[in-house]
């Protein structure tokens, strides 16, 4: 069921409103039969997770097709004109380097990089919230961004849980609990559900679930006994936290604040500021973007 | 060349170039006389492997002892590009594994101090990690241990040994841990709290080792393997209080099956822990009334656990 403002919307309603494509439908249908109730405050609200997960997927196909190879912590690389590769393996975003340059980067020059699956899942959703926010918001809210496993950026606001249903564009994890112990990095993989019946996992691909759990079932130890299998939890990032930080936002919110010498506030739209900007930082003591 | 000079003495006073270059030498003068260098009881690890290059070159392997000959096949099967699917241990893992046990050991003991390079790393870590999965010998847990604070001191990745660590599923792993919250360095204190962060209230105890060790005791009984993994979530916790058998005084099964009922199931994981450790203290004063408490409806149990909290805190 999705409730929009309060109430109860008809899907034909909401499809209408702007949400075409099959992978969206998927989601919504999926949101509109289940018996939990997907409340959003506005119809844009709902409209941003959807595109959101649209583009989690979106951004696991581009990452495999960008080139990046697997590697364990230990032989982990990156560009270095981006980041710094610490002794951990982890990627650390270099002194005033724009966040948003460097995730991208990852995608353009794909060759120069190696990482973990774990890792590449986090550079999914950043590559995907690129997609969903403005850059000078992405850049501000991820300025000191440190790649490695599920170390997240707190302002992903990752959730996870078992959640009421599984969609299009959550994390999975297919655990291998009798992993050759030479090869841990093979204990399991992170995958993304694409919502067509397959998941994308990197160092595996893009594959079924049965394919997921048969490619890991090859990295267990000799003897084993116990095969790989899909755990419940799935992983999302905050849509309804993000979604505050997008352009869909009201036109006062939007307003430039301005500061006299006597630190009078007042406010003007971006137009009237970008048109004057020079006059304006010339006369006035702070200039500043509202908090969104 | 000095031939009587022990292989270690020259890698620690005169480097490991010096080192490389005086077993070439060696070689071409007389090789037995080498073998006796490289065979010694005292050599350590490390130094056989800044040499296995030269080793292998000079076609010295045959004549090596059994434990570095076994020591060279570990790190080449380690160090080899692509194992999957399933490559078979190049050496006889199944004819001789408390002889390759006690290798890795020798490996992880005499290989822990140096950290020469990544690749280094790497050979060192999985043979540690060999060490708890496989052979899951209680006595190599302290040196496992050791290892993965050593890693911690120098920002080297822990993921994988800690993962491999505590992939022995032996509770006693954590006491070692416990014991670094008494360390000097506060890096050593910092990382055993965060491995341990799973221990409720630890981190706002005033004595935290003093906390661990009466939680340790009181919970033992009732832990268990967590499926949680570390690939997935931030924080890793390998074990878990199994409240349910903690509320109901059953010893907690190495298994993942849990026999709660539905009621207690469906209460929240605080109320859950609030019965459990309720339940664990009243047994420890009363039997008997612990007997007549567990008789009780379970919201009837709830309510005492809120009076007699509320009158602990009126007091």
């Amino acid at each position: 069921m999705i409730i929009i403002g309060g109430s109860g919307k008809q899907k034909e309603e909401i499809m209408n409103a702007g949400l075409q494509s099959p992978l969206e439908q998927t989601i919504l249908n999926v949101m509109y039969n289940s018996n939990f109730n997907y409340s959003f405050r506005t119809l844009e609200a709902l409209f941003f997770e959807v595109r959101f997960r649209v583009a989690i997927t979106e951004s696991s196909r581009e990452l495999y097709y960008s080139g990046v190879q697997f590697a364990d912590f230990y032989r982990s690389h990156c560009n270095p004109m981006f980041w710094q590769l610490l002794p951990d393996g982890a990627f650390q975003l270099k002194m005033g380097v724009p966040a948003s340059e460097a995730v991208l980067d990852i995608y353009r020059n794909g060759r120069l990089y190696a990482f973990e699956c774990a890792t590449a899942m986090i550079i999914i959703l950043y590559r995907a919230a690129i997609k969903m926010i403005p850059p000078q918001q992405f850049n501000r809210l991820f300025a000191n961004i440190r790649l490695w496993g599920w170390k997240f950026d707190q302002d992903l606001q990752i959730v996870h849980n078992i959640p009421p249903d599984y969609l299009p564009g959550d994390i999975r994890y297919v655990k291998n609990p009798d992993v050759n112990p030479l090869t841990p990095e093979w204990q399991g993989e992170n995958v993304v559900d694409l919502g067509d019946g397959t998941f994308f996992g990197h160092g595996l691909g893009f594959r079924p679930l049965q394919g997921m759990i048969e490619a890991l079932a090859l990295r267990r130890r000799p003897g084993a006994t116990r095969m790989p299998y899909l755990m419940l939890p799935a992983t999302r990032p905050g849509f309804s936290y993000l979604y505050q930080f997008t352009y869909n936002r009201t036109e006062d919110s939007r307003k430039i604040i301005l500061f006299d010498k006597s630190l009078k506030r007042s406010t003007l739209s971006i137009e009237d500021y970008e048109n004057n900007q020079d006059e304006f930082i010339k006369n006035f003591i702070t200039v500043r973007f509202p908090k969104p | 060349m000095n031939p009587s000079l022990s292989l270690e003495t020259i890698r620690k006073t005169e480097g490991i170039k010096r080192l490389e270059k005086h077993v070439f030498e060696l070689i071409q003068h007389d090789k037995k006389l080498t073998a006796t260098h490289l065979n010694d009881e005292s050599l350590t690890y490390s130094t056989l492997y800044i040499l296995s290059s030269t080793i292998r070159e000079n076609g010295m392997i045959k004549y090596l002892s059994d434990r570095n000959k076994v020591a060279l096949a570990i790190q080449q099967d380690i160090l080899a590009k692509e194992r999957t699917p399933s490559a078979p241990f190049p050496y006889s893992i199944c004819d001789l594994p408390q002889f390759v046990h006690s290798v890795l050991r020798w490996m992880v003991e005499t290989g822990s101090v140096d950290k020469l390079n990544a690749r280094y790393r790497l050979v060192i870590d999985r043979s540690a990690g060999l060490l708890t999965t496989i052979y899951q010998d209680p006595t190599d847990i302290p040196l496992v241990s050791d290892l993965l604070f050593k890693r911690k001191e120098d920002d080297h990745s822990t993921h994988y040994l800690t993962c491999a660590y505590f992939s022995s599923r032996n509770f006693s792993s954590l006491l070692p841990i416990g014991e670094k919250l008494q360390s000097p360095s506060q890096k050593q204190v910092a990382f055993a709290s965060e491995l341990l962060h799973f221990v409720t209230g630890l981190d706002e105890s005033t004595d935290r080792y003093a906390y661990f060790r009466s939680w340790y005791e009181e919970n033992l009984p009732y832990l268990s393997p967590n499926e949680n993994n570390y690939e997935m979530t931030a924080e890793l916790s390998p074990y878990v209080v199994d409240y349910f058998a903690k509320y109901k005084e059953q010893r907690s099964t190495q298994s993942f099956e849990r026999h709660e009922d539905l009621t207690f199931q469906s209460l929240s994981e605080d109320l859950k822990e609030n019965l459990a450790d309720f339940s664990y203290k009243l047994r420890r004063k009363s039997r008997e009334e612990w007997k007549e408490w567990m008789k009780r409806p379970l919201d009837a149990q709830i309510r005492l656990i809120e009076e007699v909290q509320h009158d602990h805190y009126r007091r």
